[in-house]
Order: C-alpha cells, then sequence, then structure tokens
C-alpha cells in the first residue's frame, strides 16, 4: 500500500465541495434529538456547550488539516502506515472502518425507528432498511463524484425545513434562557460532550483529502462547513428550549421534530409528516459518505475490490436493521458509537499530531546525515 | 434499455405501495372531539365520549357518537370502536373536553397520554365542562342543527382569534404546567337552555382544576401573557367626572351612579420584581384604547375630556386587575406567572411547593397607563 494516494484528475473534487460534504454528514439523525441532551447536562445555558462545541470541533479541524499538510498527498490509512507500520497501522486503520460501518449502521435503525414511530408504525424495518441500502449502494457505486453531486443536491432540497422552524421560534419563551450563566464549567462541558453525536462526519476529511484539487483553497469551506452545522444546532436548540420548557425537553425524544408540529397550513395540517419523510434526504447523503468511506478503506488496506465491498457490507446491515429495532437497544449502540467516535474524532488527531512531526524531523535528519556522507 | 428500466421503475413503485398500511377514509371514524370523563358506573374508569366523522353513503349524517368506558383512555376508544364498524383515529382531534369532576382530580396524566403519541396533534384545543363532558357532547349532539364538536371549536378558537382568552391548545397547557411558577388555565363550557356556551375561564393550580374566572378577567389574564390586539371589553366607570360632558340623552337607568363603555384594547401587562425580601411586584399596564360605545353619549371635543375618561378607564381596569389578582391568590393558583420573575432572580432555585407557601404573601403593585387612540368618527 502506498502512503500517498494518486488520484486522477477525472475523479478528483473541488475544494468548494467540502462545504457540503461535511455539512452532509454532520447534520443527520443527530441534529433531530441533540437539544435535549444538552440540556440534560448544561440546563438553561445549553447554547454555550454548543458554542464551546463548535469552537472545538474547529480546533480539531485546524489540527486535522496540518497533519494532513505534512504528506504529499496521504489519507489516515497512508499515516498510519507510515508511522505504525504494516500490522499495527493496519490495525488502526481498521478501528477507522469499523467506527464508519458502526456509525452507518446507527444512522439506519434510528431513521426507521423515527418513520415507524412518526408515520407507518406496521412498517417493517427490513422494507425500509432495503430501500435506503439500494439507494446507498447504487450511488456509491457511481463513484465519489456522484456522491458529492448527491450532498450538493440534497443540502439545497433540505434546509428549507428551517422556514418552518419560524413559527415556533416567534412564540420563544425567553424566561426560559434566564438566569443565564449559571451552570458550572464540568456541567457545560458535559454539555458539549453531549453534540459528539451530531457533530461527528468531520473525520471524512482525512479520507476524501486526497482528492481534493485546489488544496489551498480548502480552509475556508472546511471551517465554514464546521461553523454551519454548529448554527443549525444552535438554533434548533435555542428554539427547543425556548419553545419547550425544560421538563417538556427532558421527556421528549426528537424534539426538533415535535417542533415541525406546530406549523399548520390550510392545505397540509401535520406538517411533521412531511418533515419526517423528507429527513430521508438528510439520512442519505449521510449512509453514502459512510458507506463510501468503509468501503474505501477497506479497499485501501485489504485491497478488496469496492464494489464487492458495498455488496458484503449492505447485506449484513440489511439483517441488522432487521433484528435491532428496540429503542433501548437503539440507544445502547448509538452509545457505544459515542465513546468510540468521541475518541477517534475528537482526541485522536491531537495524539497523532507530534507522531507525524517527530516523523518528519527524524526524516529530515536522516536525509541529512545521507547528505552529509 | 431505457424502456427496461423505466419499466422496472414502474413496476417498483406499484409494489411498494403495499409496503405500508392503506387506510381508506371511507373505512375510517376520524375523531374530532373528545370528552374525557369518570364512568358514572364504574367509578373506578375513564368514559370517553367520541364524536367522529364517517363518510359512509348509506347515511346523511356525517356526524356520530360513541362512547365506551375503560381504564386507559386507549382502551375507552378501543371500546368505543366496538360499537362502530370504523376504525377509529385519533390523529384529527381538534377539540378535547374534560369532565370537571376529572378535572378537579388532576389532567396531566391523559395530557401526557396525549403528547406520547406522535399521531396527535399538540395544536389541539382542551377545555373543561361544569358537568360532565358527555352532557355536553351528547345533549348538543342531539340538537340535529349543528355539530356539536366543530361548534365547539369554532367557539373557544374564535374568542382566542380576538385575543379575549389566551390560547388554550395542548402544547401552551403543558408548557404552562411545565414551567415552575405558573398555574394553566383552560375555558369552562356550560349548558345553558339546552345550548352549549364559553362560560368562564377554568384556573388551574397545577393540574387541577380549582376555580373559575369571568371572560372579562380572562382578557386581562391574557394581556399579562402576551400582546393583546384590539379585544373587546365592557367597563363600568362612575358618572360624576363626566357629568358635564354627557349629552342630553335619557339613559335607561337615570338613577344609576355608573355609565357603561365598551372599549377595544390592545397592549399587554409587564411585570417586574421590585422587591425580592418582601415578594412585592409591579405590572404595568401599558394599553391603547378605542371607544366603541358608550350608554350614555359622551362629547369628546378636546383632550381634556380624552384625560378625564382616560384616567377614569385606567382605575376600572385598575380595580378589575385587583380583583382577579385577589381571586387568583384566595385559590393558590398563579396563571399570571409571577413566580416565573421570581425564579429568574433567585438563581433558578425555586420549586412549585416553595411558591405554593410564597404565593399567598405576595403583593402586587397595579399600574394602569390608558392612551384613548381613536373613538370613531365622531366626536
Amino acid at each position: 500500500m502506498d502512503i500517498n494516494v494518486k488520484v486522477k484528475s477525472n475523479i478528483s473534487i473541488r475544494a468548494f465541495y467540502l462545504f457540503f460534504i461535511i455539512t452532509s454528514l454532520q447534520l443527520g439523525v443527530g441534529v433531530m434529538g441533540v437539544p435535549r441532551f444538552i440540556y440534560l447536562e448544561a440546563g438553561a445555558d445549553s447554547w454555550i456547550s454548543v458554542l464551546i462545541a463548535t469552537s472545538y470541533i474547529l480546533v480539531v479541524l485546524f489540527v486535522m488539516i496540518f497533519i494532513l499538510k505534512q504528506y504529499d498527498n496521504a489519507d489516515i490509512f497512508g499515516i498510519h502506515r507510515d508511522l505504525f507500520g504494516k500490522w499495527l497501522g493496519n490495525l488502526i486503520s481498521s478501528v477507522y472502518i469499523i467506527y464508519f460501518i458502526a456509525t452507518l449502521f446507527s444512522v439506519l435503525i434510528t431513521y426507521i425507528e423515527v418513520v415507524r414511530i412518526f408515520i407507518f408504525p406496521t412498517l417493517s424495518p427490513l422494507v425500509m432498511g432495503l430501500l435506503m441500502i439500494i439507494l446507498a449502494v447504487y450511488s456509491t457505486l457511481g463513484g465519489l463524484r456522484i456522491m458529492v453531486g448527491v450532498c450538493f443536491l440534497f443540502f439545497i432540497l433540505t434546509h428549507w425545513l428551517l422556514l418552518l422552524l419560524i413559527e415556533p421560534a416567534v412564540q420563544i419563551d425567553w424566561d426560559h434562557f434566564l438566569p443565564m450563566f449559571q451552570t458550572p464549567m464540568p456541567d457545560l462541558l458535559k454539555g458539549a460532550r453531549a453534540t459528539s453525536y451530531t457533530f461527528f462526519g468531520i473525520e471524512i476529511l482525512f479520507l476524501i483529502y486526497p482528492f481534493i484539487q485546489n488544496k489551498k483553497g480548502m480552509h475556508f469551506p472546511i471551517y465554514m462547513a464546521a461553523i454551519w452545522s454548529g448554527l443549525l444546532v444552535m438554533i434548533t436548540t435555542i428554539i427547543t428550549l425556548g419553545f419547550f420548557n425544560g421538563e417538556q425537553v427532558a421527556r421528549r425524544e426528537w424534539t426538533l421534530l415535535s417542533l415541525f408540529k406546530f406549523q399548520q397550513f390550510s392545505f397540509i395540517e401535520r406538517l411533521d409528516f412531511v418533515v419526517v419523510a423528507e429527513w430521508m434526504m438528510v439520512i442519505i447523503p449521510n449512509i453514502i459518505l459512510l458507506l463510501w468511506g468503509a468501503t474505501y478503506g477497506i479497499k485501501r488496506i485489504y485491497k478488496l475490490p469496492q464494489k464487492v465491498s458495498i455488496y458484503a457490507l449492505a447485506i449484513p446491515l440489511l439483517i441488522g436493521c432487521w433484528l435491532l429495532d428496540e429503542h433501548f437497544q437503539i440507544q445502547w449502540i448509538i452509545d457505544k458509537i459515542n465513546e468510540l467516535g468521541f475518541w477517534l474524532v475528537y482526541v485522536y488527531p491531537f495524539l497523532l499530531l507530534p507522531l507525524v512531526l517527530i516523523k518528519k524531523k527524524w526524516k529530515q535528519r536522516k536525509r541529512g546525515e545521507k547528505n552529509e556522507a | 434499455m431505457r424502456l427496461k428500466r423505466l419499466f422496472f421503475l414502474c413496476i417498483t413503485l406499484c409494489l411498494l405501495t403495499s409496503c405500508v398500511d392503506s387506510t381508506q377514509l371511507e373505512k375510517l371514524g376520524i375523531i374530532h372531539t373528545r370528552g374525557v370523563d369518570i364512568s358514572e358506573e364504574k367509578p373506578s374508569e375513564l368514559e370517553t365520549t367520541l364524536i367522529i366523522f364517517q363518510f359512509n353513503a348509506q347515511t346523511d349524517m356525517v356526524s356520530k357518537t360513541l362512547s365506551g368506558t375503560g381504564h386507559t383512555i386507549k382502551e375507552a376508544r378501543e371500546q368505543a370502536n366496538n360499537k362502530s364498524s370504523f376504525a377509529l383515529t385519533p390523529g384529527q382531534i381538534r377539540l378535547e373536553l374534560y369532565g370537571k369532576e376529572i378535572a378537579q382530580k388532576g389532567i396531566i396524566n391523559y395530557l401526557n397520554t396525549l403528547t406520547r403519541d406522535a399521531k396527535v396533534s399538540d395544536t389541539m384545543l382542551l377545555a373543561i365542562s361544569d358537568t360532565t363532558a358527555k352532557e355536553i357532547l351528547q345533549v348538543g349532539q342531539s340538537d340535529t342543527t349543528m355539530d356539536i364538536g366543530q361548534f365547539l371549536h369554532g367557539l373557544i378558537r374564535q374568542e382566542g382569534l380576538e385575543d379575549s382568552i389566551p390560547e388554550v391548545a395542548l402544547h401552551d397547557f403543558t408548557h404552562i404546567y411545565f414551567d415552575v411558577g405558573q398555574d394553566p388555565f383552560l375555558p369552562v363550557i356550560t349548558m345553558d337552555d339546552d345550548a352549549p356556551q364559553l362560560a368562564a375561564l377554568g384556573i388551574f393550580r397545577g393540574d387541577k382544576y380549582v376555580g373559575d374566572i369571568t371572560l372579562d378577567e380572562a382578557l386581562l389574564l391574557n394581556m399579562t401573557q402576551k400582546h393583546v390586539g384590539f379585544a373587546p371589553l365592557e367597563l363600568e366607570i362612575p358618572r360624576a367626572p363626566l357629568e358635564k360632558y354627557l349629552g342630553d340623552t335619557e339613559p335607561i337607568d337615570p338613577d344609576s351612579e355608573n355609565m357603561y363603555v365598551r372599549i377595544g384594547i390592545k397592549g399587554e401587562t409587564t411585570s417586574k420584581l421590585t422587591d425580592p425580601e418582601q415578594l412585592g411586584f409591579r405590572s404595568k399596564v401599558d394599553i391603547d384604547v378605542d371607544l366603541h360605545e358608550a350608554s350614555e353619549e359622551v362629547v369628546i371635543k378636546d383632550e381634556k375630556v380624552a384625560k378625564v375618561i382616560e384616567e377614569e378607564l385606567g382605575k376600572a381596569i385598575k380595580k378589575k386587575y385587583e380583583t382577579l389578582f385577589k381571586k387568583v391568590q384566595e385559590l393558590n393558583a398563579d396563571p399570571i406567572g409571577y413566580g416565573r420573575l421570581y425564579r429568574i432572580k433567585n438563581n433558578n432555585k425555586l420549586t412549585t411547593e416553595e411558591w405554593r407557601e410564597k404565593f399567598p404573601e405576595i403583593t402586587v403593585d397595579f399600574q394602569v397607563d390608558v392612551n384613548l387612540v381613536h373613538f370613531g368618527t365622531i366626536q
């Protein structure tokens, strides 16, 4: 396996699209329920927690870009190979792949649960799973450029949903945020940590970096993506906490979806139905990118063609969707992924950074010695 | 090749429709009003009275009343369903009416049932009956000229749109209920000569119905909740200060010392905690007023007359507010939400029980600022 990836110019993408890729992956099933999890930790000052989380993610992104810049055109798998050698490197890369598969799985089962609760209680999870996995397989087989297209289109096709939040937004009860700054710092940090599942998605940068054409122009779209996602989570958190009060938020699952229940038009009374269906468009880019990430990793490490691994993954995922349909099972899986992902996405880059720098110094010195000799 | 793909697409689309349960309108009984009571025959059970829409070619009657009993609301619905050939669906319930007895025992448990069900709309209206919900719904329904469910819904909605009563949707009730330092309220429907009418606003302590305030007071209460836009109100003001500006028309009751004016009110009441130690509050009523009608002719020649009227109206409103406040203080329920202000000033440390102890001791100073804006096309 090469450390650096040679990418043909016809499958590379412009840096501008990173914005859509990262926001698409960040905003998924997590947003539907995140205000509740933040509130349970940070109370009325939840918005500060979102602020902390977003700033922290910006720092992580900065470190990730810094690491990637130390190489010509490497991805995380190449870097692992370079730093840890073949066996250990592949092992750590495999953890990444497992993380991608697990996240993909959790997104699928969460969405299926939501559909079954809100719209079709009798729908077989197998059917829902099949529909989504067919779509995911189809677009992933199309290659990276197709996937980026999907992200871009669905970004535009889903963001109008924000307009439906205007009605609850004007009814916000600002008293709920008073008195401000009462939550102690540890709780605020716990609240920030509660956002981690929602904000997962920045790790795709480690994989997609070699495919970017104009690497100089990538800072702006990347940071903007994180800020945009942060802003959306902030908006939904503020509206949720202002519209409902704490007690209600603490007891409601998927608070964001409940907010859409309060918008009424004369031609459609129950917009939550529309929104839950529309949410499929938020989910699809998610599962496509995660499926791509997992299978691309398998191809890089184990040299298994992506076509084979996509099909090979789709079948166990489908069976999993079918078997796991209880709320607490799903919650348990999400909790586990949350823990793994937290260390992998938010902490691991900081461990990687010194190793990369040491290795680079060491290489330079070696080259220097060679030159002297 | 393209044809083949299109063919497959069409086939899949057709087949996919069978993945979910189909529900035909003709086979549904759409519940739009539900009454909840404690059953008279079986005191440990609930009794629900459902008014449903059915779209059946065989009968002309579109709406129909059903009832059933059970320990839970869903069970009662199931039992009612046994008396109907339609599948009853709760997704379009517009109004839920609670009997007096059950409202006095507390209703939050039933409201949680509603919120738990994702199919139920949170914007449905709630109301209480001063007898049983069943009586109002059944008697009203037997009067064939109107559909009682739609009638009651329209009645409450209309008052709500006029800002005469505060919002009383399911969401508003639960919101206020869960806020520490405020108590909810719901409209009360009474039976008057076989016609149901909106009679008062019921005040809750927690989730228990404890007493009523009048509809005029409901408007004043609404002003403390939101900015009210020209809601009508009739006030009684003394004649004496206006004596010299009155026209020489003969009033109905010449001996009376008072006269009546009907005004439109626009504005709101904002409250503030002024003395945290002594629990002193100040509520500032800031309103614009339109004069619609007076029981005697008032000639408003210049600003001086307007000032006098403003002053008298201010006094009358202040008096009304004080009666309202005394009433709710006696009930020990805080629909205005002074407890919320206290909670904010008190670093978020306030429990409902604490506020129950403190609320009877608070004092409120009402300051009314009336501004007479229009009085129609004649002076």
